[in-house]
């Protein structure tokens, strides 16, 4: 609780001086999973209230790169990280990883509701934290945020595991949010959703701009161009090439990049 | 080619009859030489129709012909009583026969099933029925003669005094003064009932859920989650072993440390909570043999590793996106263990609890040999005793000048009645759970 208040007066001096929260940096991160090398030393800055895509073949280490900002990496046995990777200024690796999560959500590959019901899924971060606030108002602004409330304002007691699939995709982005992060991961939230959910999901990713850091990986060059404000191309293991999206799309400095972009075989 | 496939269903599906009732009964031999010498004939018929009509020679039709011939003789031949391998006459022949005949009757009726129905290859699906259908009603008749047998000898027996009545037995000598010389006066109580072992059944599988249910749980959670795969494994093999060791090695070590606690420790409290205690009905402190704590205690060392694996394989159920989702949103690992992964596991850990229930109402292997009757009351600190020992005692029992197999022998169907029920409405109730539980939380 302590904490969290004194995260809360951070937020407002870091205001007072017109700095959006959540800037990431991350500066020569190496990680090994058993002996293999994931990551051979990244630097990258990741700008806050914006969108930034990440890119790349599939096992360049997109996803492991995403893992480590909240350290859900830590969860696979045999993870080693070196380097460091600041939050605002703060070396995420030295916090605790419940207060880093809580400032960094995370939305998944597939949608991971929880067996419970639509309000108890969102309501369920801010109930683990045992944070006192007005429960009905939090789920109708997250459920707003994440573009649902209209379709699910009259059943939020059913379970969460009725709704179709791209409705689950966003009820976890909206479950997300209800913690109030500052950076929102998310890791290929389209690969399994139909075109319809997929533009829903990116309509509310573009709604949430500005307002919160977001890191999407994603394999669809569409997606990455509608939504992400700078692109990040990671080829096995390094960074490529880091940009704004216009421009690594017009006119990419690196051959390989220019190669993935427009599909070519290596 | 089709009379002669019918024909040879026919004759098979008798020698089956035969056979299954040759397990049971010795006086069915004049049968078996006939119906094996007729399956001989029909079958070489139908390999002959099959090399006529479809062009095709059958191999294995030929060779089940040959071997009916050589089992119809091998029958004829035998003597009543098989000697020899220090078997003395204790196998009948019907025994042989009777495996002789399903032997041969199964794949006999398969083949004549394929070739009655046209050879196509729906009927070489419905043709293999027979191989798994006869061992199914096979196992089921067996099962329910049993169950038959216990409801009819039991429910005529059960009546409320029966149901309410603890059973007691106790004789002990009252010293009357007559004429300035002490005289000693036998008594007795007689009480005939089912009360106490039924309680003491119902005793046993509570306790026994109280202290394996935390600990299996436990098990099954750090094996899971904090325990990285040397270690696990090592628990769990352990576990495992724990299981397989047999009951009876059990009930000797728990009988050999009440002896130990009984001379060195002898009058102490410990001794008194190891094994059990209660009073005459004269006010006289009587210990038992060993108390229901003790005994389910050990009952619990066969549950632990049914329900710890139970809760494993329930974790390992959950999908890892969903624990990694309720990481992510800040939760922390008792957190998520608490409302996601263990209501996730409730439907395991319920069959395991029940598995495990059921095991400490029929654990006879472990505590007949430090049960008693349970007369001096029931409570976690008197004297164990249970529908399961109670039946054994009055079959077996000797304990209390064979009082018990005196006035209770006859009631010993009743007491089986009774633990049928049961075990059988706990089985029922579990599974009600389960699906409540199922459909609740996880509502696919």
């Amino acid at each position: 609780m302590i904490n969290t208040m004194v995260r809360e007066n951070d937020r407002t001096t870091n205001f007072c001086v017109e700095k959006i929260p959540g800037g990431i940096e991350v500066k020569q991160l190496e990680v090994f999973y058993g002996g293999n090398k994931i990551l051979n030393g990244i630097n990258l800055n990741f700008p806050p209230g914006k969108v930034t895509a990440i890119i790349g073949p599939s096992g360049c280490g997109k996803t492991t790169l995403l893992r480590c900002i909240n350290r859900l990496n830590e969860l696979t046995l045999g993870c080693k990280v070196n380097g460091q990777i600041l939050l605002d200024g703060e070396n995420i690796l030295e916090m605790d990883p419940m207060l880093l999560r809580r400032r960094v959500g995370m939305v998944f590959q597939r949608p991971n509701p929880f067996p419970k019901s639509i309000k108890e899924n969102v309501l369920y971060g801010i109930k683990a934290i045992r944070l006192k606030c007005d429960y009905d108002a939090t789920v109708k602004s997250c459920l707003e945020k994440a573009a649902l409330w209209g379709e699910l304002a009259g059943r939020l007691n059913d379970s969460a595991f009725a709704l179709s699939i791209g409705q689950q995709q966003r009820l976890c982005i909206a479950r997300s949010l209800a913690v109030s992060p500052e950076v929102i991961l998310l890791d290929e939230p389209a690969s399994s959703l139909d075109p319809v959910s997929t533009m829903k999901l990116e309509t509310s990713i573009l709604a949430m701009k500005g307002e919160y850091t977001q890191i999407i990986v994603t394999h669809n060059m569409r997606e990455a161009l509608k939504v992400s404000d700078y692109v990040a191309f990671l080829y096995s293991g390094d960074l490529v090439e880091f940009g704004e999206t216009q421009k690594i799309f017009s006119s990419p400095l690196r051959q390989e990049t220019r190669d993935y972009i427009t599909g070519k075989e290596y | 080619m089709k009379i002669i496939s019918f024909l040879t269903l026919i004759i098979s599906v008798f020698g089956l009859i035969l056979g299954g009732l040759s397990l049971v009964v010795n006086s069915l031999e004049a049968y078996p030489v006939f119906i094996l010498g007729a399956l001989f004939l029909t079958l070489t018929g139908l390999s002959i129709a099959i090399r006529f009509s479809r062009k095709e020679t059958k191999p294995s039709i030929i060779i089940f012909a040959v071997l009916a011939l050589a089992s119809a003789i091998i029958i004829r031949v035998l003597p009543e009583y098989l000697y020899g391998l220090n078997i003395n006459g204790v196998i009948h022949r019907s025994i042989i026969s009777a495996f002789l005949l399903i032997g041969i009757g199964v794949p006999a009726t398969c083949y004549s099933l394929f070739y009655l129905l046209g050879a196509t290859p729906r009927a070489r699906d419905i043709s293999r029925y027979p191989m798994f259908v006869f061992p199914i009603i096979l196992v089921i008749a067996a099962f329910v003669l049993i169950i038959f047998k216990i409801i009819v000898t039991g429910t005529p027996q059960l009546n409320w005094s029966l149901l309410s009545t603890p059973f007691k037995y106790q004789t002990w000598e009252t010293e009357v003064w007559q004429n300035g010389w002490p005289n000693f006066i036998p008594e007795t109580i007689k009480q005939i009932g089912l009360l106490n072992s039924i309680l003491g059944t119902f005793l046993l599988m509570g306790l026994t859920s109280i202290i394996s249910l935390p600990v299996g749980m436990g098990i099954g959670i750090f094996v899971h989650q904090y325990a990285g795969p040397s270690l696990g494994g090592v628990v769990r093999f352990s576990t495992t072993a724990l299981r397989a060791i047999s009951g009876i090695i059990l009930a000797v070590t728990a009988l050999s440390l009440i002896h130990v606690v009984n001379s060195a420790l002898h009058g102490t409290f410990l001794n008194y909570i190891i094994q059990g205690f209660g009073y005459y009905a004269n006010g006289a402190l009587l210990t038992g043999r060993s108390s229901f704590l003790f005994a389910s205690l050990f009952i619990s060392l066969l549950v632990i590793p049914v329900i710890a694996r139970a809760t494993e394989e329930g974790l390992n159920s959950l999908p890892k996106d969903i624990r990694e989702g309720s990481l992510a949103v800040g939760a922390s690992e008792e957190h998520t263990l608490k409302h996601i992964s263990l209501p996730w596991c409730l439907p395991n850990i319920i069959t395991g609890l029940v598995l495990g229930c059921a095991e400490a109402a029929g654990a006879l292997t472990i505590i007949f040999l430090m049960a008693g009757t349970g007369q001096l009351g029931v409570n976690p600190l008197s004297e164990t005793t249970s529908l399961a020992y109670f039946i054994f005692d009055c079959r077996f029992g000797t304990q209390m000048g064979d009082s018990v197999q005196t006035y209770m022998g006859s009631y010993q169907y009743a007491a089986a009645f009774l633990l049928l029920i049961i075990t059988i409405g706990l089985t029922v109730i579990a599974m009600v759970l389960k699906n409540k539980i199922t459909r609740r939380y996880k509502a696919i």
